[in-house]
């Protein structure tokens, strides 16, 4: 700096005195929009779980765990039980197309092709599940001939798990840093021994990540369920040919019967589905921050 | 001395950006052979070009020759070249396992060896890199809670235990302290006896006591390529002026 600009600099510092007062008002200004802003999304979410967890605890029994019901009568064991059914078989579908998928994004993909996939998996994403419901039933249930049943929803859901899997595993993949695969690669390391033998290793927590968030979105689906897995007032024990009950069903059937014991029901059933959500997020929170 | 690897008229090229011109060098077996330059001189692409390593970054355009036993690189399987001439690098950086891993990971990738095979394998490298009376027993010791000259003696060892002809080092302490440095510069003295080593340093005084021959590489060329001594006593002007900068 010159002598000049310098000297001028300092001669400016009422100027500065008071920007610094502008400047201390404006930091304020942003901080109490942040608090509101954060205010508001505590005092929505615990509106919603509050509402929900006061209904839903006044109608819960242990007999509920335990009894399969219609929706009207009985109790929830058959829906929780086909809950996690329809989402492990998804899962089993979609965490190897997945995982794969991201491997070949991350490692072997050129330009072009990976944009292609990538622009094709976002494009998934974004499909209403009435219409993933519709796929499913057309294809799943009447083409091949699966009917109503745990393979058809299932493998819907996997549709949609797929593309949440694969983007979150890539990131994972493309965070292991370049000098660790150019360490791999120098020891003699084709792509596949890279990828098996340190990307998958290291990326697993991010997997983790992915699969628990993407188990959570599948276990709150409703409208591609009712075209593919229909509903089951019992258990469900067969791939194919036998409809399986879900939590989500429950809830938006039972709601609209007339008598009170459907309304707890219902309520008891978006507790389960909250409160097992609300766990397996915390626990993908729990798994991210173990890395 | 025997010819182990030699250049012929690389060029090296990323975008409108020229890394190395020209560049003509022989490498020597059994010897340290150490390039020294200023950062950004070109240095590490140029020993990345003898393992292909620039193969993995494709805006690279790699010209010229490279010969790895008066075989063009080229003709060598890439894995093949790439376990016959090893690489350290400037940072230590092992992966996320073991001790024993760390160095089991290069043998694995070559060979199916029985684990008695590759518990030999793992001590022998252990041992030429100097790290084995400190580690053993401390083999399923995550690697990464070691120190950083350990950590870069365990990377000698895991280029080591792939039996490689050739072990080229890119700047091998320049994040180390000086205890740790001293203690590899001890181990590139022993190390020469079997290895032909390759050296990359901006540290011209390290050059000066462990080199055999030394290259000089100034903005991507070659300027120097004779003895350590030439560094003491430059007759080209820019590696005056760089070795008087340096020895400051």
């Amino acid at each position: 700096m010159t002598e000049t600009a310098a000297a001028a600099f300092v001669r400016s510092r009422g100027k500065m005195e008071s920007r610094y007062r502008r400047r201390v008002f404006s930091d304020l200004v942003v901080r109490v929009i942040g608090y509101a802003v954060f205010a508001f999304m505590i005092g929505l979410l615990l509106l919603i779980v509050g509402d929900v967890a006061l209904r839903g605890l006044a109608g819960i029994s242990f007999g509920m765990f335990v009894t399969v019901g219609n929706t009207s009568s009985g109790g929830l064991a058959n829906a929780i039980a086909g809950t996690w059914e329809l989402v492990g078989t998804g899962l089993v579908f979609a965490l190897p197309v997945g995982v794969f998928g991201a491997l070949y994004l991350s490692e072997y993909s050129t330009r072009n092709t990976g944009g292609v996939l990538r622009l094709f998996v976002d494009i998934l994403t974004s499909i209403p599940s009435i219409v993933l419901g519709l796929f499913g039933y057309l294809v799943l249930v009447i083409e091949l001939n699966m009917g109503y049943s745990l393979l058809a929803g299932g493998l819907t859901l996997g549709v949609m798990m797929i593309p949440y899997i694969m983007r979150i595993s890539e990131i994972s993949y493309s965070n292991v840093p370049r000098e660790m695969r150019e360490a791999a690669f120098a020891l003699g390391a084709n792509s596949m021994q890279l990828s098996f033998s340190l990307l998958l290793r290291q990326a697993r927590t991010g997997i983790m990540t992915a699969v628990l968030l993407a188990v959570s979105i599948a276990a709150g689906e409703t409208a591609q369920l009712m075209y593919t897995a229909l509903f089951n007032n019992d258990y469900t024990s067969s791939l194919t040919h036998q409809p399986v009950a879900y939590l989500t069903y429950v809830i938006w059937y039972s709601l609209n019967q007339p008598t009170q014991y459907a309304h707890a029901l219902a309520y008891s059933a978006a507790l389960i589905l909250v409160a097992s959500i609300f766990f397996l997020l915390l626990l993908s929170k729990y798994v991210e921050r173990g890395r | 001395m025997s010819v182990v690897i030699e250049t012929r008229n690389l060029n090296v090229n990323s975008g409108s950006q020229q890394i190395l011109s020209n560049v003509s060098l022989a490498v020597a077996g059994s010897a340290i052979n150490t390039i020294v330059g200023p950062s950004g001189s070109g240095k590490s692409t140029l020993i990345r070009t003898f393992n292909r390593l620039t193969d993995l970054y494709p805006r690279l355009r790699v010209g010229g020759e490279v010969l790895f036993h008066g075989k063009s690189v080229r003709d060598y399987n890439v894995m093949e070249l790439r376990r016959r001439i090893g690489l350290v690098f400037q940072k230590p950086n092992p992966f996320p396992m073991s001790v024993y891993d760390n160095v089991a990971f290069g043998p694995r990738l070559h060979l199916s060896l029985k684990k008695a095979e590759i518990d030999t394998l793992v001590e022998e490298s252990l041992r030429h890199a100097g790290l084995y009376d400190e580690m053993s027993g401390n083999l399923d010791k995550n690697a990464l809670e070691l120190s950083g000259g350990q950590q870069q003696r365990l990377c000698i060892a895991r280029a080591l235990a792939v039996q490689p002809e050739v072990l080229m080092m890119d700047e091998p302490t320049s994040s180390l302290d000086p205890i740790a440095k001293s203690k590899i510069e001890d181990l590139m003295l022993l190390l020469k006896e079997e290895y032909t080593v390759v050296l990359v340093t901006h540290d011209i005084d390290q050059a000066n006591r462990v080199s055999d021959t030394v290259k000089l590489l100034y903005n991507g060329r070659m300027v120097e390529y004779e003895s350590p001594e030439v560094l003491r006593m430059p007759e080209y002007e820019h590696a005056r002026q760089f070795v008087m900068k340096l020895a400051r």
